[in-house]
C-alpha cells in the first residue's frame, strides 16, 4: 500500500521574482516610497487589474504627474509617462484624443490632481474624457517633506500649517461627480480588493472614471496628526470606513479625526457620451457632409 | 470543529449575537493550502502582511535585509494554515510577498 | 475662392490672411491635432483649425488654459500625432512649463506665437516682438530652441511647414515667432502641389520584442533617436526628470551631463543646416540693418530710403532667430562699419547680434503697438555710421 503524500505549506520560501513582476520594472525595486506608504498598495491593485483585463497590454498606458505618486509610472512595464506637476490629465487628454484606442490611466496625488492640476481635473470630468484617474490622497505634500494642500483636513498640522490648517479641504469625489464624471469612487489603501475591482470597472467605463484612494503617509502626515505608525492609518480605515454606494456626496468630506467615519464606495456609475466618442461623431458628421459646417 | 462564525466571534470580528449562515455542504469544499513566497530585499517591514493575514499565518522574522528591515516569515505551527486568500500580496506595498497553492 | 472645398488645401494662388495660411501649411505638413486656448491676435488660427482639422480627419480641441494645451500637445505627440498650438504673449508665458516638458521628453510639436504688444496683458490687438528672448530663455533650465520668424503671409505658410519638419527631425518643440501684423495681414499666398512640398516624419521606435536588450533604449551618443509611440509596444518610461539611457530618473552627474549635452547637441551640432536668413543689398553695404518678422518689412523700406539718400545700406533678415546664426552676423559685422538692429521691442535680438559683432551696433526700437517706421531706422543708420 502506498502511503498518501502529506501536503504541507511549509515555511516561507525566499525567491527572486514576484508573480506581478511581469507588469512592473522589478530592476527598479525597492521603490522610493516610505515604509507603509499606501501608494505601493495602489500600484499593486492597478497591476492586478491590468493582469485581469482583456485589454491588450500594449494598449495600457500609465501617466503620472509629480510628487510621491508621480513616481508610479516609472515602476510599470508599460508605455509610461512621468509628466509635469498637475498636468498629467491634460497630457493624457491630448494622447487620448489622438489615439482613442488606448486605455489610459492617470495615477497621481491629491496635490497634483486636486490642487495645482485642479482646473484640468474638473474640465476633463466635464468633457468626460475617457480616462481612468486614480488619485492617491495622502492629505499633504509628501515629496516635499509635508506641507498642507487642498485636501489637508481643517486643523491638521503640517510644516506649513504648524498651528493647524485653517483651510477647508476639498471633498474631491463630490467635486468630480458635480463636474460630470461617468464614474466616481472612493476607497482606502486598506480596501485593496475593492480598489482592484474599481480599477477593473474604470477600464470598462466609457468616459471619465475617477477614484480617490485614501492612503497612509506615516512620516509626513501621520507623524503630526496622530497616525505615526503605518498601521495607525490602516487601522483607522479598517475601523472607521463605512461603505455606502448611495451616499450623499455633499457630506463625505474626510476629517481624519479618530472618531469620524470615512465614507467609501462606488458612488457614481452612469452613462454619458465620452469626449472621444463625441469627437469621433463630429469627424464622421463633417466627413459625411463633405466638410460643410451645417 | 468550530464554525467560521464561532471563530469570528472569538476574534471579536463580529458580535456574539450576529446571525451568520454556514454552508450546509462544507464537505464538498476543500480548504486550499498554499505556500508563502517572499523577496526579502524588497520588504520594508511595514507590518501589513502579518497584521492583516486573516489566518494569522505570518509574523516578523529575526532576519534583516540589506536595508535593515525584518521581513515576514511563517509562524511556527502555522505551516499548513495559509489558505491562499491573497491578502498579504494585495496589502504589501512592495511586491515582496505572495502565496501560491501547493499542487 | 475656397482654398480647400472642405478637404486638403487645393494648390493655387489665393488672397488670404497670415493666420489662415498658417493653418493650411500645418495641414499640408501633416498636423492633425490642435490643442489651444483662444488669445488675440492668434485666435483665427484656432478658429480655422476648428473648421479645417475635422475636415481632414483631425481634431482641434480647446483646453482650459495654455498650461493644459501645451501638456496636451506633448501627450498627443507621444500618441504619434503631429501637433500644434497658437498663442500670444500671456499664453506663451503659461506654456513655458510644458515647453520644457516637450524639450525634455523630446516631443515634436509646433507653437505659433502671434506676438502682441507690451508686458502682461499689454495691448492684445497691436503688434509686438517682445517674446524673442523668451523663445530662447523662457523655460527654466538650459534649452536650445529652434524658432522661425515669418515676414509675410507666404512665409507664414512656408515656415509653418518647415517648423513641423524641423520638429519631427530634431524631436523638439519648434516656434513660429510671428506677430500681429503678419498674422492679420492679407496677402497673396501660393499653395504648391502637395508633391512639391517636403514633409518630414519622425523615426519611430520598434516594439520592445524587437529591441536589442543589450542596446541602450536611448543612445544619447546619437543626435537623432527614434521616438517611442504610445500603444506600439515599446514599453518605455518617458520622464520629465533627468533620465538615463533606459529612461529612468537619475541624479548621477554623468547621466545629467550626457542627457543635457544630447538635448542641446542635437540642435547645436546641426545649427548650420537650420539657419535661414535673407540678404538684401549687402554686397556693397557700408551699414546694415538686422531685422526679422514684420519689422523687417520696415527695415527693407528703410534700406531703400537710405540708398536714395546715398547711404550704402543693406538688410540681413533673420528667418531663424534661434539657433542664432552667429557666423553670418559676425561675417557681416567685419564688412560693414555699423549694424542697426530694428525690432518692435526695446532691444532683444540686439544682444546676440552685439555679442557676435566686430563693429558698432545700435538698436532701432519702438514698441508701443505699432511697426517701427523706416525713418527711425534710417536715423539709427546715420547714428551708427557716425560712431
Ligand atoms: S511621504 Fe508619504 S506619500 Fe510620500 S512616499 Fe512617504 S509615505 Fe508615501
Ligand atoms: S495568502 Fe492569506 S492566509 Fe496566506 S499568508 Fe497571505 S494573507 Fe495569510
Ligand atoms: S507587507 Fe510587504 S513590505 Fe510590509 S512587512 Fe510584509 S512583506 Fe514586508
Amino acid at each position: 500500500m502506498i502511503s498518501p503524500q502529506v501536503k504541507t505549506g511549509g515555511p516561507v520560501v525566499k525567491v527572486q521574482h514576484h508573480v506581478n513582476d511581469e507588469v512592473i520594472r522589478p530592476e527598479r525595486l525597492p521603490n522610493i516610497w516610505c515604509p507603509g506608504c499606501g501608494i505601493g498598495i495602489v500600484v499593486g491593485a492597478y497591476v492586478r487589474a491590468i493582469q485581469k483585463s482583456p485589454i491588450a497590454r500594449d494598449r495600457q498606458i500609465s501617466i503620472s504627474g509629480i510628487g510621491c505618486t508621480g513616481r508610479v509610472s516609472g515602476y510599470l512595464n508599460l508605455d509610461s509617462y512621468h509628466t509635469t506637476h498637475g498636468r498629467a490629465i491634460a497630457f493624457a487628454t491630448g494622447m487620448a484624443v489622438a489615439r482613442p484606442e488606448l486605455e489610459i490611466t492617470v495615477i497621481a496625488g491629491d496635490g497634483d490632481l486636486g490642487v495645482i492640476g485642479g482646473n484640468h481635473l474638473i474640465h476633463a470630468a466635464r468633457r468626460n474624457v475617457d480616462l481612468n484617474v486614480i488619485m492617491v490622497n495622502n492629505f499633504n505634500y509628501g515629496m516635499t517633506g509635508g506641507q498642507h494642500g487642498g485636501t489637508t483636513p481643517l486643523g491638521a498640522k503640517t510644516h506649513t500649517s504648524p498651528y493647524g490648517n485653517v483651510e477647508t479641504p476639498f471633498n474631491i469625489p463630490y467635486l468630480v461627480a458635480a463636474a460630470g464624471a461617468s464614474f466616481v469612487a472612493r476607497w482606502t489603501a486598506m480596501h485593496v480588493r475593492q480598489v482592484t475591482a474599481a480599477i477593473s470597472r474604470m477600464m470598462e467605463v466609457k468616459g471619465f472614471a475617477f477614484m480617490e484612494v485614501l492612503s497612509p503617509c506615516p512620516p509626513t502626515f501621520g507623524e503630526f496628526n496622530g497616525y505615526p505608525d503605518p498601521l495607525d492609518m490602516m487601522n483607522y480605515f479598517k475601523d472607521k470606513a463605512v461603505v455606502d454606494n448611495n451616499a450623499d456626496l455633499s457630506g463625505i468630506g474626510v476629517t481624519t479625526h479618530p472618531e469620524d467615519s470615512v465614507v467609501v464606495g462606488n458612488f457614481v456609475d452612469r452613462k454619458r457620451p465620452s469626449y472621444q466618442e463625441l469627437l469621433g461623431d463630429l469627424r464622421a458628421r463633417v466627413s459625411a457632409q463633405g466638410g460643410a459646417k451645417k | 470543529m468550530r464554525t467560521t462564525a464561532q471563530v469570528a466571534v472569538q476574534r471579536k470580528e463580529i458580535g456574539p449575537g450576529t446571525i451568520t449562515r454556514e454552508p450546509i455542504n462544507t464537505g464538498k469544499f476543500s480548504k486550499p493550502l498554499a505556500r508563502v513566497y517572499i523577496i526579502p530585499e524588497r520588504c520594508k517591514e511595514c507590518d501589513y502582511c502579518w497584521t492583516f493575514c486573516p489566518n494569522d499565518v505570518l509574523e516578523m522574522s529575526d532576519e534583516i535585509n540589506a536595508s535593515g528591515y525584518h521581513h515576514p516569515k511563517v509562524k511556527a505551527g502555522k505551516e499548513n494554515d495559509c489558505v491562499n486568500c491573497g491578502m498579504c500580496q494585495a496589502v504589501c506595498p512592495e511586491f515582496a510577498i505572495y502565496a501560491k497553492e501547493v499542487a | 475662392m475656397s482654398m480647400s472645398k472642405g478637404g486638403m488645401p487645393i494648390p493655387g494662388d489665393y488672397f488670404t490672411m497670415g493666420n489662415f495660411a498658417c493653418v493650411e501649411g500645418a495641414i499640408l505638413a501633416g498636423c492633425r491635432l490642435y490643442a489651444g486656448y483662444p488669445i488675440t491676435p492668434s485666435s483665427e488660427i484656432f478658429e480655422r483649425a476648428s473648421v479645417r482639422f475635422p475636415q481632414v480627419g483631425g481634431n482641434a480641441i480647446e483646453m482650459e488654459d495654455e498650461l493644459g494645451s501645451m501638456a496636451a500637445l506633448v501627450g498627443g505627440s507621444f500618441a504619434g500625432a503631429k501637433v500644434m498650438t497658437a498663442t500670444s504673449g500671456p499664453g506663451f508665458s503659461l506654456m513655458m512649463e510644458n515647453i520644457g516638458l516637450a524639450y525634455m521628453m523630446e516631443a515634436p510639436c509646433v507653437l505659433v506665437n502671434v506676438q502682441r504688444a507690451g508686458p502682461s496683458t499689454g495691448v492684445p490687438t497691436l503688434v509686438g516682438q517682445g517674446d524673442m528672448m523668451q523663445a530662447k530663455w523662457g523655460s527654466h533650465g538650459d534649452l536650445e530652441t529652434i524658432a522661425y520668424s515669418p515676414s509675410s503671409v507666404q512665409e507664414f505658410f512656408d515656415l509653418t511647414i518647415q517648423a513641423f519638419n524641423s520638429a519631427e527631425k530634431f524631436r523638439t518643440p519648434v516656434f513660429v515667432m510671428a506677430d500681429q501684423v503678419v498674422g492679420m495681414m492679407w496677402e497673396k499666398l501660393h499653395i504648391p502641389p502637395a508633391e512639391e512640398i517636403e514633409v518630414v516624419d519622425r523615426q519611430v521606435m520598434e516594439p520592445a520584442s524587437k529591441l536589442d536588450k543589450e542596446h541602450p533604449l536611448f543612445d544619447y551618443a546619437r543626435d537623432f533617436l527614434p521616438m517611442p509611440i504610445a500603444g506600439m509596444g515599446s514599453r518605455v518610461n518617458v520622464d520629465s526628470l533627468t533620465h538615463d539611457s533606459r529612461g529612468y530618473p537619475s541624479t548621477d552627474h554623468d547621466v545629467s551631463e550626457i542627457l543635457n549635452r544630447h538635448l542641446m547637441g542635437k540642435i547645436k551640432n546641426h545649427e548650420k543646416e537650420i539657419w535661414r536668413w535673407e540678404e538684401s543689398n549687402l554686397d556693397d553695404a557700408e551699414v546694415a540693418v538686422v531685422s526679422y518678422g514684420s519689422a523687417a518689412r520696415s527695415a527693407l523700406a528703410a534700406v531703400k530710403n537710405a540708398r536714395a539718400k546715398g547711404i550704402k545700406a543693406g538688410l540681413l533678415r533673420l528667418i531663424t532667430p534661434w539657433p542664432f546664426p552667429d557666423e553670418i552676423v559676425e561675417k557681416l559685422s567685419r564688412k560693414v562699419s555699423g549694424l542697426v538692429v530694428a525690432e518692435v521691442n526695446y532691444g532683444q535680438m540686439i544682444h546676440p547680434v552685439r555679442e557676435n559683432s566686430r563693429c558698432p551696433v545700435v538698436g532701432a526700437n519702438w514698441a508701443p503697438g505699432a511697426l517701427i517706421e523706416p525713418r527711425a531706422i534710417v536715423d539709427a543708420m546715420q547714428a551708427v555710421v557716425a560712431e
